[in-house]
C-alpha cells in the first residue's frame, strides 16, 4: 500500500509507534516489517514537508513581488509616472545628508505651466494631462540619471540635481525651458504649444530643506512676475 | 449533523459545510496567526460527518492565499477526504484559482498532486 493509498496511515503509525516509544524508550526491538512500515511512513512525512515549503515558498514570492510593487506605487504619481512627493523629499534628506559630508551643495528646480488653464479650459482636461505626460517625459529624458524629478502639484514639477552649483542649474533649466517652449502637442488636429516658468535655488550648508524649496518657489514667483518663460535663479535680480 | 459556518475575516477564509448539500466552500486567504487552532473544529467537524454519512461530497476551495500553517492544515483537510475516496466515496475538488497566475497553479497542481480523488483546477471567474 503507498500513501495515496491509504492518506492516514502515516498519522495512525505515528501515533503508535509515538506510544511504544514513550512507554518503553528506545530500547525495545521493531520487527522487520514494522521498520519497513516506518521508514514508508518517514518517506511520505518528508515528501509531505518538501511539498508544503514549495507552496509556501510560491506563496511567498508572490507577495515579495506585490510588495515591490506598492513600494513603487507609493513612490509614483499615477499620471506622469515621476516620482511624487514622497519620493522626491527622501531623496532630498538623502542628499542633504551627504552635502553635510563631503561639503557638495544641490541645487532645486521648481517648473511651472504658464496658463495651464487655458489648455484644460480650450481643450479638455485629457489634453492638459497628455501635456503633464509629455512634459514629465522630455524632462526625464533630458536629465541626468542622478537628478530626480518629481511631479509636486497639480502642474508643477521639482527637479533635484545632486551635486549640483548654481550656474548649471541654470543652464539645465533653460535647456528645459527651450525644449518645451519650442514643442508643441498635436491633439484634434491642431498643434497645441505651452511654455513653463522655471525657478531655481541651491542648497547652503544647514539649511532646511524646506527653506530651500521655498527659495526656489520665490524665484519660480518671480519668473511668472517678469513675463513668464524664463528662468530666474534665486537671490539674482536682473 | 447542523451547518458549519464560519464568517470570514481579512486573515481567516469563509467556511461553510452545509451537511444537507454536502458542499464544502473554503474561501478567501487563510494566514491566521494560529492556523492548527483555526482549522482543528473544522478538521474534527469533517471526521464526524464523514464517519456518520456516506454521501457524495464535494469541496468547494478558492484561497488566494494560505500561510505554511494553513497549507500543512489544508493538506490534511484533503487527507481525511482521500481516506474516505479510497474506502468508495464520491469526493471532487473543485479548486478555484487564478489561471493566469502561474504561482497559483502551481501550487494548485501541488495539492493535486498529494491526492487520488477528482481535483479540477477552473478559473477563478467561474467561482459562485
Amino acid at each position: 500500500m503507498t500513501h495515496l493509498e491509504d492518506p492516514g496511515r502515516g498519522k495512525s503509525l505515528i501515533e503508535k509507534y509515538r506510544n511504544r516509544f514513550e512507554e518503553s524508550g528506545p530500547q525495545e526491538p521493531v520487527s522487520h516489517d514494522e521498520a519497513a512500515e516506518i521508514f514508508s511512513a518517514y518517506l511520505k512525512l518528508e515528501r509531505r514537508l518538501a511539498r508544503i515549503a514549495r507552496i509556501s515558498d510560491a506563496f511567498q514570492s508572490e507577495l515579495q513581488e506585490l510588495k515591490g510593487d506598492l513600494e513603487h506605487l507609493s513612490r509614483t504619481d499615477p499620471l506622469t509616472g515621476l516620482a511624487n512627493r514622497r519620493d522626491i523629499r527622501e531623496r532630498l534628506e538623502a542628499e542633504q545628508s551627504r552635502c553635510h559630508r563631503n561639503g557638495k551643495v544641490f541645487s532645486l528646480i521648481m517648473a511651472d505651466f504658464d496658463y495651464f488653464k487655458r489648455i484644460n479650459d480650450k481643450y479638455g482636461h485629457a489634453a492638459g494631462d497628455n501635456f503633464l505626460v509629455a512634459v514629465a517625459q522630455t524632462f526625464q529624458a533630458n536629465l541626468r540619471k542622478e537628478d530626480c524629478c518629481a511631479r509636486w502639484g497639480g502642474e508643477e514639477f521639482l527637479i533635484l540635481l545632486p551635486e549640483t552649483e548654481p550656474e548649471n542649474a541654470v543652464k539645465t533649466a533653460e535647456k528645459l525651458r527651450k525644449i518645451i517652449a519650442g514643442y508643441a502637442l498635436e491633439l484634434q488636429g491642431n498643434a497645441i504649444g505651452a511654455t513653463l516658468s522655471f525657478g531655481i535655488s541651491t542648497y547652503r550648508e544647514n539649511e532646511d530643506i524646506d527653506a530651500c524649496i521655498a527659495k526656489a518657489d520665490e524665484a519660480l514667483y518671480q519668473a511668472k512676475n517678469r513675463g513668464r518663460n524664463q528662468s530666474v535663479l534665486y537671490g539674482v535680480s536682473v | 449533523m447542523e451547518i458549519l459556518h464560519i464568517e470570514g475575516t481579512r486573515s481567516t477564509p469563509e467556511i461553510h459545510f452545509d451537511p444537507v448539500d454536502r458542499v464544502l466552500r473554503i474561501a478567501g486567504e487563510s494566514y491566521p496567526e494560529n492556523s492548527f487552532a483555526f482549522y482543528q473544529p473544522l478538521q474534527a467537524w469533517i471526521a464526524e460527518f464523514l464517519s456518520e454519512n456516506s454521501g457524495a461530497v464535494v469541496l468547494n476551495i478558492g484561497l488566494s492565499y494560505l500561510n505554511t500553517g494553513s497549507t500543512k492544515c489544508l493538506l490534511d483537510i484533503l487527507d481525511l477526504f482521500e481516506e474516505a475516496f479510497v474506502t468508495g466515496r464520491d469526493i471532487t475538488v473543485d479548486w478555484h484559482c487564478d489561471r493566469d497566475n502561474d504561482r497559483a497553479v502551481e501550487a494548485a497542481e501541488e495539492f493535486a498532486e498529494e491526492v487520488t480523488m477528482p481535483f479540477n483546477i477552473i478559473p477563478i471567474n467561474e467561482f459562485p
